[in-house]
């Protein structure tokens, strides 16, 4: 419970007008971009380290819970304060404290956007490689507590290998650093694997240590059109097979590409059963051979019509598409959910059916977006919240997803986290040892259970 | 141990599979005289398990070991206690070229896994000091790399998931098949150089790569360390070498006696560019442009020169040992820390030799004395380390048992560090059985530099 006792501590760190506790206020903090909703009992902006560490040694002394929160993009409801208390909002600390090009690091404050670094190390040649789709307001803190992933992934990796180390703060207020700029050699564990997609349960990143890479020279973009989803996904595993690592490997489905063209009026094919979006970067050298290849091995499994994007307008307008597709399809219905499961990548013609057969089944519309290469899907179903029936089909639908993409092999989540809205499934995915052991590591950190409480790994490991 | 300690590891194990004879107890150790009660061979994890529940009960120190070929750099030398010796843990359990992944068992030689993924052009890129017989499970322990972990990464960029038996005897699995997995807390690359310390890693699932259509290696000598220097800082800069090492006069002359010559004396740079045929041509041309005197190796020649490479140290040990002393520098500090190394060294140390991953910021410096005599280099060493500390760096020494570099660098972390790796070691490890010689925690669970 936040008592006025607190609440005057409160003001005392931080300042009166960065302490918000007025319904609107709270009310407004209440939401991420998942379907899970909690109040908080106050909100707080800080502004540094100090701040955090004294917010947090008084709510560890209370055991107040709390929640970290950057642009509440968050697709599994890890900004969501679903058992009150605090809600700490990191997006003030927005400062890019140092870009070394020639070392190839940034350090950066957690509530700058992935956006704001990329156009920041941009004129230096340099990259920050994890993209994900959210990056114009999703911030660097967050990403690194959900280990955003992006379209470059196959090739590139996700945030877990472009963040080298960070400034924590503890539960208990205490500030430490983990990893550093060096690359590293003394006999010492590896803390930033625990804490990179830790879903804020273990500290709160107030610096954050990012590896650039060099810009790629040169692309090749193409589009491929196939008449079903399962020729499309057969193909992802065919070029992969022949031994090229595409950076891009996009699959979007009927329901997106006409969403998509409804739209945007960019002479997508409206009737095709699936495209994939695919593109090889590097020296320019050879990048045509690649294209090439690709090109033969997409006509090879089934693809309609295969096109080379023939100039930058060309090749910006197949991006717009794929990063226009969650927009286009917020049009189609008043709600839908992203759903985020994994399937090693030989899998994807088989979920991909599967998918299409729930969709049936339940009568509820289904678009697919996936990046197909990690065989990473987002399922987005469409639906109307207010219609308590729908609902019901809605959760039968994720709960049959999930258990299908486990049985294949997969996982719960490639990229959006467990936070709430996955919590039920975890039980699918660990047996009870397994859980226990996860619930000794969050304690270990954070022996008061205070961050972002009540998620990411169950509170007790009865079967549900 | 008590007999009815090496009677009850029988029952579990098999008779013949728990050792008490004095050479095999020696093999498994980092000294002559202090070594492990009994060394025991498990078969299965649930074996394993089962050894490692005892131990608890007991309160037995257990080890986990596979070839040796690394042990020493990582684990202090530890009397009593028991080793695990991992190698009869050793199949392929699933090699699904399809998705790019294999699922194996702990102690399968790296060698003999290379071979198989071959068959369908895969290969796990990892490349340590002995690649034929070091164990897959004793790389990701080690947390493993070579000149290659410039293009690739070390071992934690290419494991997807591990099977783990705690030391409470609980078998966990962590990370999974696909390369994104975000479903639980990322143990499995935080166990990768964790040393034996938390867990024993039974079972891993490795994820490979296509064998590039083309590997180049070119070599380019030098009359200076000087030109040598600023080579390899265009190289990198301008290209993106897979390994780019910088070899010192020295370290030359112990690459040849290692069984790669090369021409001239003086130090010298060897380059890796692997991928399509274009994207190696492209650069290799542009290095050849640069530098009109580097010369092209590749099959035979190349994996020669790297195989001298990867040698370097233990040739240059010889029988009397060595010293090695590792470096972690920014990248623009190189020049100025590698020059001023060389001459620190040419006044205190001149059989001394210097070798870098120079891409990576990293510098080996192999200084010709054994390690029991350490005292004797230990102001040499202390002054590169406060050279390299001067520069942003840090300098560690691996192959003796004196970790307070070490703990210094750890301690400046923060004073919440060495409780909240207590905490860790604790939530993995309750009972305190494991590794208790690991380097990587010694010197938070026990303040004595070495147990020995």
């Amino acid at each position: 419970m936040v008592d006025q006792s607190t609440l005057n501590e409160l003001v005392r760190i931080v300042g009166r007008e960065n302490v918000l506790t007025s319904k609107v206020s709270l009310n407004t903090y209440m939401y991420d971009a998942s379907l899970v909703y909690g109040q908080p009992e106050v909100v707080v902006y800080v502004q540094n380290a100090q701040q955090i560490a004294a917010i947090m040694k008084l709510a560890s002394s209370k055991k107040i819970p709390v929640t970290p929160r950057g642009g509440g993009t968050c697709l599994s409801g890890g900004a969501v304060p679903q058992r009150g208390g605090i809600v700490i909002v990191m997006t003030r600390m927005n400062r890019i404290l140092e870009i070394d090009p020639e070392n190839r690091v940034a350090v950066v404050e957690p509530g700058v956007t992935n956006m704001e670094l990329q156009k920041a190390v941009a004129p230096y040649g340099l990259v920050y490689m994890p993209d994900p789709a959210s990056q114009k307001v999703s911030t660097m803190g967050g990403n690194l507590g959900e280990n955003s992933g992006g379209m470059r992934g196959i090739k590139y990796g996700l945030t877990r290998d472009h963040i080298i180390g960070m400034e924590l703060v503890l539960s208990n207020g205490e500030i430490v650093q983990i990893g550093g700029k060096l690359e590293p050699i003394a006999q010492e564990l590896n803390l930033n694997a625990l804490l990179i997609g830790s879903e804020g349960n273990l500290g709160i990143a107030t610096k954050i240590i990012c590896k650039l890479t060099p810009a790629p020279r040169a692309n090749r973009t193409m589009l491929a059109t196939y008449k079903t989803l399962e020729d499309a996904g057969t193909s992802v595993s065919a070029i992969i097979a022949r031994g090229i690592i595409p950076c891009t490997l996009e699959l979007m489905d009927n329901k997106i590409i006409n969403a998509v063209e409804d739209w945007l009026h960019i002479g997508l094919p409206v009737d095709a059963g699936a495209i994939l979006l695919i593109e090889v970067d590097g020296w320019d050298a050879g990048l045509d051979r690649q294209a090439q290849q690709i090109m033969e091995i997409c006509r090879e499994n089934g693809a309609t019509d295969v096109k080379l994007a023939k100039n930058a307008k060309e090749r910006d307008d197949l991006w717009t598409a794929r990063r226009m597709a969650i927009g286009a399809i917020g049009r189609l219905a008043p709600n839908y959910d992203m759903e985020d499961a994994t399937v090693p990548r030989t899998k994807l013609p088989e979920i991909l059916k599967e998918v299409n057969r729930l969709s049936q089944e339940y009568n509820l519309a289904i678009g697919m977006l996936a990046h197909a290469g990690d065989g990473n899907l987002h399922p987005l179903v469409l639906f109307d919240e207010r219609n308590k029936e729908q609902m019901e089909r809605v959760e039968k639908v994720r709960a049959a997803l999930f258990r299908k993409a486990l049985d294949l092999g997969g996982t719960l989540s490639g990229e959006h986290g467990i936070g709430l809205a996955k919590l039920e499934f975890v039980r699918w995915a660990f047996n009870p040892e397994e859980l226990r052991f996860l619930r000794r590591v969050r304690l270990a950190f954070d022996p008061s259970e205070i961050l972002n409480a009540g998620k990411t790994v169950p509170d007790t490991d009865t079967a549900a | 141990m008590r007999q009815e300690n090496i009677n009850k590891l029988e029952k579990i194990l098999g008779a013949g599979n728990c050792q008490v004879d004095p050479d095999i107890r020696r093999q498994h150790s980092c000294s002559k005289t202090a070594l492990p009660d009994a060394v025991v061979y498990p078969e299965s994890s649930q074996q394993v398990a089962e050894v490692l529940k005892l131990a608890g009960e007991e309160g037995i120190p257990v080890v986990p070991w596979g070839a040796g070929t690394m042990a020493c750099r990582g684990l202090l030398p530890l009397a009593g206690g028991l080793v695990i010796n991992l190698t009869r843990m050793n199949k392929i359990i699933e090699y699904d070229y399809e998705n790019m992944t294999a699922y194996v068992e702990a102690g399968i030689p790296l060698g003999e896994l290379q071979k198989t993924l071959r068959t369908h052009n895969l290969y796990w890129p990892v490349e340590p000091v002995e690649p034929d017989t070091c164990t897959v499970g004793g790389c990701i322990a080690a947390g493993a790399s070579g000149p290659s972990k410039l293009g690739y990464g070390d071992v934690k960029f290419h494991i997807l998931g591990l099977e783990v038996v705690l030391p409470t005897g609980e078998i966990i699995h962590t990370g999974g098949k696909t390369v994104k997995n975000v479903q639980d807390y990322d143990n499995t690359r935080f166990l990768a150089g964790s040393w034996g310390a938390l867990g024993i890693i039974t079972k891993a699932m490795l994820k490979l790569r296509p064998v590039p259509e083309k590997e180049t290696t070119v070599f380019l000598p030098f009359k200076q360390l000087k030109e040598a220097i600023a080579a390899a800082r265009i190289i990198r800069n301008d290209t993106l070498p897979v390994a780019l090492e910088l070899l010192d006069g020295a370290a030359m002359a112990v690459l040849a006696r290692a069984g790669w010559k090369a021409d001239g004396k003086g130090p010298g740079v060897l380059v890796a560019y692997n991928g399509f045929r274009e994207q190696v041509d492209t650069q290799v041309d542009y290095v050849k442009k640069q530098f009109p005197a580097a010369t092209i190796l590749e099959g035979e020649a190349a994996a020669a020169a790297w195989q001298a490479r990867r040698q370097l140290f233990p040739v240059f040990a010889g029988a009397s040992g060595a010293i090695l002393a590792s470096v972690a520098i920014p990248f623009t500090a190189m020049e100025e820390f590698l020059t001023r190394a060389r001459d620190e060294l040419k006044q205190s140390r001149k059989g001394a030799a210097l070798a870098a991953h120079f891409g990576n910021g990293h510098v080996h410096i192999f200084l010709d004395e054994a390690p029991s005599a350490y005292a004797g280099v230990q102001e040499t060493v202390n002054r590169l380390a406060t050279l390299a500390g001067d520069l942003g760096g840090l300098l560690v020494v691996d192959n003796i048992d004196d970790l307070t570099l070490t703990r210094r660098w750890v301690e400046a972390r923060g004073r919440a560090v060495m409780e909240l790796l207590s905490r860790l070691k604790a939530a993995f490890d309750p009972q305190r059985i494991m590794a208790p010689n690991s380097k990587v925690l010694a010197y938070v669970i026990d303040n004595s530099r070495a147990v020995s």
